[in-house]
């Protein structure tokens, strides 16, 4: 084989010298090649950079869209509780709409919430006991000089009936 | 009014139908030492108060006695509430503190620590999500052993997200109420409601339907 490679040949094996498949053989050959030709070494350079920065745009897209499905979750969470601010709300409600999935998970959020509310009202029901009684027993006993107001007045009357009768005996005595 | 139904005594409580009277009047007439509104008041939340416990502690051991613990503090501190239209809230602050406490008996650290409660602005919606007991089929179905799974499920909960999630669902506060009573954020209330939501819905997932 020549391993003089022409430009043309090393421009259609390009991609392939990037991403590794060539065989040995041709990979040395596409290397005689682009060290004799500033042309070729260029474009494979520029052809690298490119294909980097992609990469790691991919790898930041991946990042945000689990952050934005854990957000979006923790905003449909809320939503259901209605606690999103307007724009957020009209967000969730567009993507419910437009969204089998999202549509889906809500759907599932709203039967679980009923059924905990099912739960709970069973668990309400199921209370016999009524300790309404005891607890005011127990509150009077702790505050045995608290009586109540009308009791307080008849005392009052009673003692102003006494200092009425106290002065009346002075003053006749 | 209230004074002339001081000076009347008894009489006059008579006529008072307690029974029918919204929560909000019977704090109130409570806080006017009306001991009728009181006992009435007791009788209307002791069912929630008790339900609400039930799925904050781990157990059923001491669910009666701290049930009575903060019905005792509710009538003991009525006085102190300054504003009847956070008594809900307020309410939820006494479980809750009432449960931290149990917990630091118990000689568990609690994971969160809640300072004084301090009553937000009046416009504050407080909901109460009653659900219409007709026609759900939901609760047509759910029996004893559907409401045990839900309830250990539940218990399975770390104890910020359990906090959370029985004070959102079961007593309706506001992320801003759970906040303030669990002394977090609200960012941090959102996602552990969340969060729970989610482990929950792995565990109970055969009766959502997957």
């Amino acid at each position: 084989m020549d391993k003089n490679l022409t430009c043309s040949q090393v421009e259609a094996l390009i991609n392939l010298y990037i991403e590794g498949k060539l065989s040995d053989v041709m990979c040395k050959c596409v290397d005689l090649h682009i060290k004799k030709c500033p042309h070729c070494r260029e474009k494979i350079e520029h052809l690298k950079s490119i294909l980097s920065k992609y990469d790691n745009k991919q790898n930041t897209q991946n990042i945000q869209e689990e952050v934005f499905n854990q957000d979006f979750i923790n905003n449909l969470s809320a939503y259901l509780d209605n606690e999103l601010n307007s724009n957020e709300n009209i967000k969730i409600k567009k993507m419910t709409i437009s969204n089998p999935s999202a549509r889906d998970k809500l759907e599932k959020m709203y039967k679980f919430k009923k059924l905990m509310l099912s739960a709970y009202e069973k668990t309400k029901n199921d209370y016999k006991n009524d300790f309404s009684k005891m607890i005011m027993a127990q509150v009077l006993e702790q505050n045995p000089y608290s009586t109540d107001c009308f009791q307080k007045l008849i005392i009052l009357f009673c003692i102003i009936v006494m200092c009425i009768l106290i002065g009346f005996l002075y003053l006749y005595l | 009014m209230f004074s002339l139904n001081i000076f009347l005594g008894e009489t006059m409580q008579a006529k008072f139908n307690y029974k029918k009277m919204p929560v909000e009047e019977l704090v109130v007439l409570s806080q006017n030492n009306d001991l009728k509104a009181l006992e009435e008041l007791i009788r209307k939340v002791q069912k929630d108060v008790f339900a609400t416990l039930s799925y904050m502690l781990k157990s059923n051991e001491n669910l009666y006695d701290l049930t009575q613990e903060v019905l005792v503090k509710l009538a003991k501190n009525i006085s102190n509430l300054q504003n009847p239209s956070c008594f809900h809230g307020w309410l939820n602050h006494i479980i809750t503190n009432a449960y931290y406490d149990y917990l630091r008996k118990e000689k568990r650290a609690p994971e969160t620590v809640s300072l004084e409660y301090s009553c937000p602005a009046l416009d504050l919606e407080i909901k109460i999500d009653i659900p219409d007991k007709r026609g759900k089929p939901m609760e047509k179905c759910i029996t004893n052993e559907c409401e045990e799974h839900i309830k250990k499920a539940i218990r399975g909960l770390p104890e910020s997200f359990r906090i959370a999630i029985v004070l959102r669902e079961f007593q309706g506060l506001s992320y801003e109420e759970i906040a303030n009573t669990t002394n977090s954020s609200i960012g941090t209330v959102k996602s552990r409601i969340s969060r729970a939501r989610i482990k929950l819905h792995e565990v109970l997932k055969s009766y959502t339907g997957g």
